[in-house]
């Protein structure tokens, strides 16, 4: 397989990779289905991750896509059942996306993450601990390079609408957020790899 | 050492290409076809796949430690948030975060949850040797508290190793910069490797640097022996120099004395707190500072490195120093991918004359 980005044989290679069959039959969806859940769920959560930001919502959204192709009219025959998967998944995320407002989220994620419902105090406070150091590795940024990393992940900005707010081109955009996204996991990896389990933070 | 430096770069290359991908994932106009080329990529290699998986989980955790606890207006600039005082009790994170803008010296506290200390052995009766070892990529500092309670700044780009042990406190700087405050330890002197020279420090702070066939010590603090072998043929004896605060010295290598002065003191170590400040500076001695504390690489041309500069340049603002420079000097910059260009703006119209 030939390294590119954005392979114009994309989708040759999906069928390599899947074995997609057709479905005719509503039984036979059925079955074709649990198969496609079996082999690339961890994958559609990723992508769905990737567009949402919460394994949380990843979820309920693959399910959700699980379910419309069940529904699907069992005369329909479908190709390649695997992209159409990731196609359904992929809409429905975006409008999720649409609806969602400001308030919407920051309720919804208030409630997720009561710490007065978690199982142990003691992971609650790791976790706190780590959300402190990521908060450092972003404040860590240059302040276009995390201004645009905020605006793309905390209110869904593409790069376009980025570029025009901070008087850049959306190709410095594309820069900062690869630049944010690199620093960031590094610095977590440098304090990830040097540090003794049970050793004090 | 060129092997981890490899692996550093491997690694940079796997995230790089991640965080192309996720970014593409998240695009409106995303296809089939990208999807599929995106899936092909992550079953390619463990690498790459391991690259993703780490990319998507910094990201989805980015979200939670931006996230504040009430809604705020969509117009808030990201920072507030990092200084917001959120609803529910994170009082240690607002207090931290207060910190970390307070200057370097707050850097060192928040460092001490980024120390590595690996314990190679448990001994009751005494302080257990302890190796640490830090490296951060170029354009990054990083504060750390050392074993004993002494503070060091590393430039990035700089390798350091601290050797802790009953006898000696003993740092070794392989190349780079680093700015260190000694605590007290009668017991243990403090000494700093660099190069074939020796800086011992009782309770003082210092800065030294290393590079290929220089030593540069600056003292900020107290008083620090600087030794080094002599080179005569019997490869006896040590030259040794006592530097007090204030006072800098160069140290060639081959010459068996170094050249002392006094110094600016504000501006041997202002690399630590980020802040350059240049007066009457040849442009070339600036970008050469920039390029050696900044992330991005700068050229300038050949014909412009006179051009002298008085001002500040932020280490964080290097983009917004370039912007402003053309409405100093007869220039035009262009950026490329790997680093920024200052060349000579063709005279189209009389401006300002260049110093």
């Amino acid at each position: 397989m030939s390294r590119t980005f954005g392979n114009p044989n994309g989708r040759n290679q999906a069928n390599r990779i899947d074995g997609d069959v057709q479905a005719g039959s509503e039984r036979g969806r059925g079955e074709s289905l649990s198969r496609l859940y079996r082999q690339h769920n961890r994958t559609l959560l990723n992508f769905l991750r990737a567009r949402l930001g919460s394994e949380q919502e990843a979820c309920d959204v693959a399910q959700e896509a699980y379910a419309r192709m069940l529904q699907l009219d069992a005369s329909q025959t479908i190709h390649f059942l695997t992209s159409y998967l990731f196609k359904i998944a992929a809409n429905i995320a975006t409008d999720r996306r649409r609806r969602q407002t400001v308030a919407d989220r920051a309720e919804r994620e208030f409630t997720e993450r009561d710490p007065s419902t978690s199982a142990a105090v003691d992971v609650v406070l790791q976790a706190r601990e780590e959300l402190e150091l990521i908060a450092k590795f972003i404040a860590e940024l240059p302040p276009k390079c995390g201004e645009a990393f905020y605006l793309h992940r905390m209110e869904q900005l593409n790069p376009t609408a980025i570029a025009a707010r901070l008087q850049v081109t959306p190709r410095m955009v594309h820069h900062y957020l690869v630049k944010a996204l690199v620093h960031l996991r590094t610095r977590l990896d440098e304090v990830s790899a040097t540090r003794q389990p049970g050793s004090p933070p | 050492m060129s092997h981890e430096l490899d692996q550093f770069s491997l690694r940079e290359r796997h995230l790089t290409e991640a965080a192309e991908w996720l970014l593409r994932l998240r695009e409106d106009s995303l296809s089939e076809s990208d999807i599929a080329a995106w899936r092909a990529w992550c079953h390619q290699s463990p690498e790459n796949a391991r690259a993703f998986a780490d990319v998507l989980q910094i990201w989805e955790v980015a979200g939670d430690a931006l996230r504040p606890a009430t809604a705020v207006p969509a117009t808030e600039n990201y920072r507030h948030h990092l200084t917001k005082t959120p609803a529910r009790d994170w009082h240690r994170s607002r207090v931290w975060l207060k910190r970390v803008s307070a200057g370097w010296s707050a850097a060192v506290a928040a460092g001490i949850a980024a120390v590595a200390l690996l314990l190679s052995s448990v001994d009751t009766s005494s302080p257990p040797p302890q190796q640490l070892s830090i490296a951060p990529p170029q354009g990054l500092n990083r504060s750390v508290t050392l074993p004993d309670q002494s503070a060091v700044t590393v430039r990035g780009g700089t390798r350091l190793t601290a050797d802790f042990n009953a006898r000696e406190r003993r740092v070794i700087l392989n190349g780079g910069e680093a700015f260190f405050q000694v605590s007290k330890d009668k017991q243990r002197p403090f000494v700093v490797h660099a190069l074939d020279t020796r800086i011992t420090a009782v309770g003082t702070a210092f800065n030294v640097e290393a590079n290929r066939d220089v030593v540069r010590v600056t003292v900020t603090e107290g008083v620090v022996e600087v030794a080094r072998p002599h080179s005569a043929a019997d490869g006896s004896g040590q030259e040794i120099i006592h530097l007090s605060a204030g006072r800098g010295l160069v140290w060639q290598a081959g010459q068996t004395a170094p050249v002392i002065a006094l110094l600016d003191k504000a501006n041997a170590t202002s690399w630590v707190t980020g802040t350059l400040e240049f007066s009457n500076e040849p442009l070339a001695s600036v970008v050469e500072a920039l390029n050696r504390y900044g992330s991005r690489h700068v050229n300038l041309d050949a014909s412009l490195r006179g051009h002298q500069f008085t001002g500040t340049v932020t280490l964080e603002n290097i983009d917004e120093w370039l912007a402003a420079l053309p409405t100093i000097f007869p220039v035009m910059i262009q950026h490329s991918d790997g680093a920024d260009s200052i060349q000579p703006r063709p005279q189209e119209e009389s401006t300002t004359a260049a110093p």
